[in-house]
């Protein structure tokens, strides 16, 4: 359709001519008869004339002359003249284009140029009456109607040689009327032939100028008929799709249009997509200024057009819907083009993948904090336990003594005490006092800081777990690493030793517990890759987790000596359900959340460098005026 | 009366819970003599340098872990009674282990085990 479509345009002639193979002889023909036709009309309306002029002439020189000694009466004249000019009158009006009419005519101007001869007297003038009607005739471009006209006049030679030579004719005027006449008709031939060559071409050039002229307005037919079948198209693709389009004029900030399906995702009506208030204060109230300054960022070109922009709508029922919106712009124009989608259900999904996700790791760390917990709670009990039996021992020989020193003050004699001095001595042996005394401050001092132990774990169980708010709130990244380290430190202790080199941050703006769970995928990541080099050469690694400030920004660098990112997996570990782990330990989600949370959640960056066999290192940028963005909206 | 009593090597990484055990089981230092190494490759040492009839070792532990440790004194004295002192009920790991105990695990458990594996 669309290659015929641009063929059509009269690009190919050869294409054209072929396609219209038949039409094109027919028409030519066809407008070779209607130029014909055309003509012969012409003609015979000047011949019409030519034939009234020249009766009425006739008839009132028949009339007007005095004494009349023609070879025919005035009246035979009178009818003659009448008959000449009503016949072909006749023919002309009913039959302009009919063969016999022209001949008819031949024969009467012809027959004509005699009679004129004979009223007006035999004039030698006269005869150019001859030449001029023959001149006339031939405007019909018809060379047949020259043999008629030339049988006319030979016949009259012949017949009525008088009125052809004049009274005194001889052989010689005869010759040369003959020749005039011969000589006139062939150049006349000529001419018709040539004529009605030209008028054939012409004919030809027409019907070409007409097939083009057709062709041409198929074509813009065709194109037409494409165009509004295409926009129906794109009409039909832009309305009835979830996806909404709409063209902004950003200075103006009007909506150039608003593709109307958008009435469903806001619940309202179509007049009020003609509001722009109504559509700027569709977007929720914290997400605007956002908006705004990412709209700007584009602008600069600090953020790329390819980096869609997200942010919640509030529709006129107040539901809150996320909205997702991929933006361009011709470069230098105000204007700028954009495709928003719904995004409500994969926010909702994202949201219950990562918190599945953080179930996951809640899972596995539950096993690794009861290890943790453990190992404290069996020696706070021992402790506890031996403080127990020692206090229970230390009594029995102080009891024992105090009976051996309630019987001395009593006035018991010494020497019957002996016994129970000796089982006192025993009992003391037994329990072995200089241990206790010994051991009793390190058992409490033990148990003191078994409890402690126990308390840090749990703090930081909690710090990690961070309950989920709506919104972010400022926290100290510093403690929250350290928590999240605490709570990971039976992923790693066996295979690596932490080092953590935490610089001075201010308070940073996010979703706390978001953040956390990504400290943690880094961190367990990284020991699994430390424990792989682990497990073939038994050397520990190392995990450094640095913190910095800078400018905007703090930075989050967690370094691991495990193997490396092989290159052919580089590209995809961002990918969600990429995993390069066993079946089972791993659900491929952690970097994909990872980078969702910092890049989508919090517009940080998430990047690492890795070199085989010398390890990763993985960087958190989150923008600290987050915090700023947050106030200023609250506000 | 020194040659009757039963030995008993106690191996952890964490010296608190070493030092817990040994006030607990001090009482009991006339029948047993027991011997506390920090970490496996300290219990190797010891393992290496005297016999033990009893060994109990935690299992995750740097370097040299617990399964490492029971997996040689199963090899160097298959007749040494060897017991997993675990965090975690990983039993999967405990191949070597001729019993399991969990952390936590009173002195009562630990003491009547003990018992029980030494006939007495």
């Amino acid at each position: 359709m669309g290659s015929q479509a641009k063929r059509a345009t009269g690009e190919d002639p050869d294409w054209n001519s072929q396609r219209l193979g038949v039409t094109t002889s027919v028409s030519r023909v066809h407008v070779l008869a209607e130029m014909t036709a055309q003509r012969q009309v012409e003609v015979g309306r000047l011949f019409i004339k030519l034939l009234i002029a020249q009766w009425v002439l006739a008839t009132v020189v028949t009339l007007a002359v005095p004494v009349w000694d023609r070879q025919l009466s005035r009246a035979a004249c009178l009818v003659v003249g009448t008959v000449l000019a009503v016949i072909p009158l006749l023919l002309l009006v009913k039959r302009p284009g009919l063969a016999a009419t022209r001949h008819v005519l031949t024969v009467a101007q012809m027959t004509w140029s005699a009679l004129l001869i004979m009223i007006l007297g035999d004039h030698a003038e006269t005869h150019y009456h001859v030449f001029g009607a023959l001149v006339l005739l031939a405007l019909y471009r018809d060379w047949r109607v020259l043999p008629t006209a030339v049988a006319v006049i030979a016949l009259r030679a012949v017949l009525w040689p008088v009125n052809v030579y004049g009274p005194d004719w001889s052989w010689w005027s005869v010759a040369e009327h003959a020749g005039w006449v011969l000589f006139e008709v062939a150049v006349l031939a000529f001419a018709c032939v040539r004529g009605a060559r030209e008028m054939r071409d012409a004919a030809m050039q027409l019907a070409r100028l007409q097939r083009t002229k057709t062709i041409i307005e198929r074509a813009v037919e065709d194109r037409t008929n494409e165009l509004l079948e295409s926009a129906e198209r794109y009409r039909a693709l832009v309305e009835n799709t979830e996806a909404i389009t709409f063209e902004y004029d950003t200075v103006a900030r009007r909506m150039l249009y608003l593709a109307p399906q958008a009435t469903r995702l806001l619940d309202c009506s179509l007049g009020d997509l003609e509001d722009d208030r109504f559509l700027e204060d569709a977007i929720y109230p914290n997400d605007r200024e956002r908006v705004a300054a990412q709209l700007a960022e584009l602008a600069t070109g600090k953020r790329s057009w390819s980096d869609p922009i997200d942010c919640r709508l509030q529709t006129r029922e107040g539901r809150v819907v996320h909205v997702r919106t991929f933006l361009s712009a011709r470069a230098g124009s105000r204007r700028i083009r954009g495709m928003t989608i719904d995004f409500t259900r994969q926010r909702k999904l994202e949201s219950e993948l990562q918190q599945s996700q953080k179930l996951e790791s809640v899972g596995r760390l539950a096993a690794g904090v009861a290890h943790e917990i453990n190992t404290p709670i069996q020696f706070i009990g021992d402790s506890v336990q031996f403080m127990a039996q020692a206090m229970e021992d230390v009594m029995a020989v102080v009891a024992q003594q105090q009976a051996i020193i309630g019987a001395l003050s009593a006035g018991v004699p010494a020497a019957e005490l002996a016994g129970a001095v000796k089982d006192a001595s025993d009992a003391a042996d037994e329990a072995d006092l200089p241990y206790i005394v010994e051991e009793l401050p390190r058992a409490a001092e033990r148990a003191l800081d078994g409890v402690e132990r126990v308390g840090t774990i749990v703090r930081s169980m909690k710090v990690f777990a961070h309950p989920d708010k709506a919104d972010m709130a400022p926290i100290d990244l510093n403690h929250a690493i350290t928590s999240t380290l605490t709570i990971a430190r039976n992923e790693y202790r066996y295979v690596a030793s932490v080092d953590t080199q935490l610089g001075a941050l201010p308070p940073v703006t996010c979703f706390a517990g978001e953040i956390n769970q990504v400290i943690l995928n880094i961190v367990i990541n990284a020991a699994h890759a430390i424990g792989e080099i682990h497990a073939q050469t038994g050397t520990r690694g190392k995990i450094c987790v640095r913190t910095a400030h800078e400018g905007d920004h703090v930075v989050i660098s967690i370094r691991d000596t495990g193997g490396g990112i092989p290159d052919d997996v580089r590209d995809r570990i961002f990918d969600p359900f990429f995993t390069t782990k066993d079946v089972g330990q791993g659900t491929g989600q952690g970097l994909s959340i990872a980078r969702s949370v910092i890049v989508d959640r919090h517009h940080g960056a998430l990047t690492f460098e890795t070199t085989p066999g010398v390890g990763s290192t993985f960087h958190i940028r989150l923008p600290v005026r987050t915090a700023e963005l947050e106030r200023r909206a609250a506000a | 009366m020194i040659g009757d009593k039963k030995r008993i090597l106690f191996v952890d990484d964490d010296p608190s819970l070493l030092a817990g055990l040994q006030n607990v089981l001090h009482r009991d230092r006339k029948r047993w003599d027991m011997v506390f190494a920090l970490g496996g490759e300290a219990a190797l040492e010891e393992i290496g340098a005297s016999r033990f009839d009893v060994v109990v070792s935690d299992l995750r532990m740097p370097v040299v872990d617990g399964a490492a440790v029971l997996a040689v004194v199963k090899r160097r004295a298959p007749d040494t009674v060897r017991v997993m002192l675990s965090g975690s009920d990983c039993e999967s790991a405990s191949g070597d282990a001729d019993a399991l105990l969990v952390k936590p695990c009173s002195a009562v458990t630990l003491r009547a085990t003990l018992e029980r594996l030494l006939g007495g």
